[in-house]
């Protein structure tokens, strides 16, 4: 009986000491988003990667002039905590779509910033179109 | 002689009238005593009283006279007995919620002090059901110490509030209301899921942002925020996954007190566009709490991305 004590007491203190242990290393957040609202997500299991579609206020309010929006990839990851659930990982890319040009009768600026090794997508004109056809998401509490 | 056969006889009958009674009352079960689950729990004096003059119809433990036993009475006894259990039972106390309790107490009282209750008809009979003007005032002085008093509750406060407003945002039973301004917070992370068909995006408020940053998340500090929405997944032809048809939206909202019976977090779900609470009671959330455990090591937020 006292043995069964004794290894409760063990048990109790090394789980103690598991609660005391430091943080997992959480990934830092190197795309800073303030400013910006999230108009949909999109993921390509093909490359392994999850991309965020973000635009700016007038982005949000259409029909509107200076639109901008960002497209921005990560690898996609386990999640350490949970088996059955994939987690944006390693940030990949910020692909940046302007529309301000328009309202001159130029085409859409566009700009790739790559990160952790990225290598650039071949055309611009390609993934402006692209980022453009993007559907927004449905969220609750958005003007519809 | 004679006098002596007619003593016999008149003997004999009433011996097996008195017995016939006897075996009646001793055999019969008039009615069950189910088991106590969870006895009231109130100062002795008040107790006393609801054993003496309510227990017989209001608890799991009625114990009959041999009166009540007879043909005939019984079946009403037994019919109130059912009833006064129905309504109200001593011995399952614990399957009222406080505020039913609390209820209850009050009720109790008023129905005793009216006369209403111990039922007359049964009053009249059992001597010693009468409740006695101290046991009255004794219980009424505990329930001098249960009156409530309003306090401020910023809950309460913002639902007055809201009720005016012409959007009104749908609250969860606990008292979290769906929070719009997420729209505004940064992006916690996005998961995908392989043990069912689903896609989220979890948002994170200031605070939660913030202890983020400052890798103070356990425990989160009270105020902060963490928000899932929830779609279902739709292929494009491409190949392409996008949020489809809009399933819910889930809360965590710290508050180390207030929620402290589900693990310091608040937890909230709206469930279809028309966002309708999920969940009857407060209780009902502790199934959420329960499963976020398996998140311990980062305080309960299960969705922080690490460097693998
Ligand atoms: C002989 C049985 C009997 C006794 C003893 C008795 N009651 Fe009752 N009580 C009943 C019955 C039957 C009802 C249901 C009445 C109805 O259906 O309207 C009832 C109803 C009540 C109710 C109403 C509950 C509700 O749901 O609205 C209260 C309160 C109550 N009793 C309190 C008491 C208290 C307090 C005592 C003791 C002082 C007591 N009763 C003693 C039979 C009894
Ligand atoms: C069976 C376990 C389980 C239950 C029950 C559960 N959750 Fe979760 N919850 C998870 C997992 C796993 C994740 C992260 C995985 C993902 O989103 O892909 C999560 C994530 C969340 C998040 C995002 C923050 C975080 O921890 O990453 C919120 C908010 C949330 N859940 C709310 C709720 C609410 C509200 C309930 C109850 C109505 C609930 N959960 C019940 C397992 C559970």
């Amino acid at each position: 009986m006292r043995y069964i004590y004794f290894a409760l007491a063990a048990v109790a203190l090394i789980s103690c000491s598991h609660a005391q242990q430091h943080l997992p290393a959480i990934r830092p957040y190197e795309f800073n988003d303030s400013g910006y609202q999230v108009i949909t997500t999109m993921i390509n299991e093909k490359a392994n990667s999850v991309a965020m579609l973000y635009g700016n206020k007038a982005a949000m309010n259409l029909p509107s002039s200076g639109a901008v929006y960002k497209l921005v990839t990560y690898r996609e990851q386990d999640n350490q905590f949970w088996f059955g659930s994939y987690i944006n990982g390693e940030l990949l890319s910020v692909e940046t779509v302007d529309m301000t040009p328009v309202a001159n009768g130029q085409p859409p600026a566009y700009q790739f910033k790559p990160y952790h090794g990225a290598t650039a997508p071949s055309d611009a004109a390609t993934r402006t179109a692209f980022i453009q056809s993007l559907q927004p998401a449905w969220y609750p509490c958005d003007p519809q | 002689m004679k006098t002596s056969r007619f003593l016999k006889i008149a003997l004999l009958t009433t011996g097996a009238l008195t017995m016939a009674v006897a075996a009646i009352s001793f055999t019969t079960q008039v009615v069950e005593n189910p088991p106590i689950t969870g006895e009231i729990n109130a100062p002795e004096e008040v107790k006393q009283l609801f054993r003496h003059a309510c227990y017989d119809c209001h608890s799991n433990n009625t114990q009959l006279a041999w009166y009540d036993k007879l043909p005939v009475v019984a079946g009403l006894v037994r019919k109130d007995v059912e009833t006064a259990r129905q309504h109200l039972n001593f011995s399952e106390w614990d399957r009222l919620t406080p505020a039913q309790q609390q209820s209850a107490l009050w009720e109790a009282y008023n129905m005793i002090n009216s006369g209403t209750m111990p039922l007359p008809s049964y009053a009249a009979l059992h001597g010693n059901a009468k409740v006695t003007r101290e046991e009255l005032s004794g219980l009424r002085n505990y329930l001098n110490t249960k009156r409530v008093k309003v306090v401020p509750d910023s809950v309460k406060t913002a639902q007055t509030r809201q009720q005016w407003e012409k959007d009104q945002l749908p609250v969860s039973v606990n008292g979290i209301r769906h929070m719009p301004e997420f729209r505004q917070w940064q992006v916690m992370s996005t998961t995908s899921r392989f043990d069912n068909t689903t896609m989220r995006v979890m948002f994170a408020n200031p605070v939660a942002m913030q202890a983020i940053k400052e890798k103070k998340i356990n425990p989160w500090p009270d105020g902060a925020v963490i928000v899932k929405v929830v779609w279902e997944k739709s292929i494009d032809a491409n190949g392409n996954i996008h949020p489809g048809k809009f399933l819910n939206i889930q809360y965590m909202v710290r508050d180390a007190k207030r929620y402290q019976d589900t693990d310091g977090w608040g937890y909230a779900k709206f469930e279809t566009p028309a966002l309708k609470p999920y969940g009857s009671t407060p209780m009902t959330f502790r199934e959420c709490s329960s499963c976020h455990r398996a998140a311990s090591k980062t305080g309960g937020i299960f969705d922080l991305s690490t460097l693998n």
